[in-house]
């Protein structure tokens, strides 16, 4: 296969595609080609949509490909599918970012971080998919651990959890902090990783 | 700061972990070295006023004003000079908690801005992601009073049900169970419960029973514990 054509078979197959793409899949579909090499053809074909103007790109997120629509044109697409698009509540968006830095985490855990009852708000985030269950903890109860999901990568736009931003100096009021905090108990955010 | 301010955000502290960052704010506190008498009272008030407004006090609210007042009265004991300058601060933990939350709101607010960075890029082939929130932030009285509209159109519209009233007196009881008992018959009570089995009819034939016995015109009588119960016209 010519490369050229190997180029427009990715484009038609991510074209076509109702859901993202994996490495894996578009390399069984295109005959065992590398997954390195199918990084480099996307690259390729988004450098030629910026070239002639295109209001699209490919977009690796969660690990897989995706076409999606540049956020210059989100007021008319809005427009098209009438639908606002709900943002997460604030004890959401606290609870995420406690098991996305500090996951896998049983409840009790994210109660004492955050000093408040956190069931029905891990229970709203199970439910969007937002978090999995991981598996159970070895403190007494042997409680359930909460991790953040696939979805979650996709909500935030993440190629992989460790592309969150950095745990940041505390400020306090303007005072930085002496000394630097260890970014988690070493579970799940690595960098790198 | 005035009383009225805390109005201002009132429904908007995720806990009071929260509420104390807000006043630490405020009140421009050093966090490292938290005045803990001072917000220890701004913290009451806050509870107070909230009560005030008759707003329910979460129960988590109530533990931390607990915790409040044992740090201060901690902080009056005379602390023992010289040798004990190791003995830890009784603030230490409060502070240790506030400043590891204040970490994970600020990552929130970080998730915040990718969020609606990412809101504006649309998937091919997708149309939205999975609904379902519990924000109550698009909800305004309008809203409100449409949706408590539609549920009271699609309510099923309330039958009425009648509830036909037994007729049924103490007086008539006790004249059917005299008439039973003419001509020196004895009735077995299992006997006379069974001719009316509604249970108005039932607790009236107990009451026409006790009524009778009472006023010496029927005798009870039992052969054993656990017996039937019989019931005889008076003799003679």
């Amino acid at each position: 296969m010519r490369d050229e054509e190997l180029r427009q078979a990715i484009e038609a197959l991510l074209f076509v595609a109702t859901s993202p793409l994996s490495p894996q899949k578009l390399s069984d579909l295109m005959g065992g080609i590398k997954p390195g090499q199918i990084q480099r053809i996307v690259e390729g074909l988004n450098l030629s949509y910026q070239n002639e103007g295109r209001s699209f790109r490919i977009q690796e997120i969660a690990g897989d490909y995706q076409f999606f629509t540049l956020p210059h044109f989100s007021p008319w697409v809005e427009k098209l599918l009438a639908e606002r698009k709900r943002r997460l509540s604030p004890q959401a968006l606290e609870t995420l970012a406690i098991i996305a830095y500090r996951g896998p985490i049983n409840r009790p855990r994210i109660e004492a971080i955050r000093g408040v009852n956190a069931d029905g708000v891990l229970k709203t985030l199970l439910e969007r998919g937002l978090i999995r269950i991981k598996g159970r903890g070895n403190s007494v109860g042997r409680p359930l651990l909460y991790g953040t999901s696939k979805s979650f990568l996709q909500y935030f736009g993440l190629k992989r959890l460790s592309d969150l931003p950095r745990w940041k100096e505390l400020s306090n009021n303007g005072q930085p902090k002496a000394e630097q905090v260890p970014l988690s108990d070493g579970h799940s955010f690595q960098e790198g990783s | 700061m005035g009383e009225l301010s805390y109005q201002v955000r009132l429904d908007s502290f995720q806990g009071p972990l929260d509420l104390l960052l807000h006043l630490i704010k405020v009140e421009e506190l050093d966090i490292y070295d938290i005045p803990i008498a001072k917000i220890t009272d701004q913290y009451l008030n806050y509870i107070k006023f909230m009560r005030s407004l008759d707003l329910q006090v979460a129960g988590e609210f109530l533990v931390m004003a607990a915790t409040l007042l044992r740090i201060k009265a901690e902080m009056l004991l005379p602390r023992p000079l010289g040798d004990d300058l190791e003995e830890p601060d009784p603030r230490q933990e409060l502070t240790e908690m506030l400043i590891e939350y204040k970490r994970f709101k600020e990552l929130a607010e970080q998730l915040r801005g990718m969020e609606g960075e990412r809101f504006r890029f649309y998937p091919r082939g997708e149309v939205a992601y999975p609904p379902g929130d519990d924000s109550p932030q698009e909800i305004n009285s309008f809203l409100l009073w449409r949706a408590c509209r539609e549920a009271l159109d699609n309510a099923p519209k309330a039958t009425p049900h009648t509830i036909s009233l037994d007729k049924v007196t103490i007086r008539e009881k006790m004249d059917l169970l005299l008439r039973s008992l003419e001509g020196g018959r004895e009735i077995r009570l299992t006997e006379l419960l069974r001719q009316d089995p509604r249970r108005i009819a039932l607790v009236l034939i107990f009451v026409a029973i006790l009524e009778l016995a009472k006023r010496r015109q029927v005798i009870l009588r039992q052969e054993a514990p656990f017996d039937e119960i019989l019931i005889c016209p008076l003799p003679g």
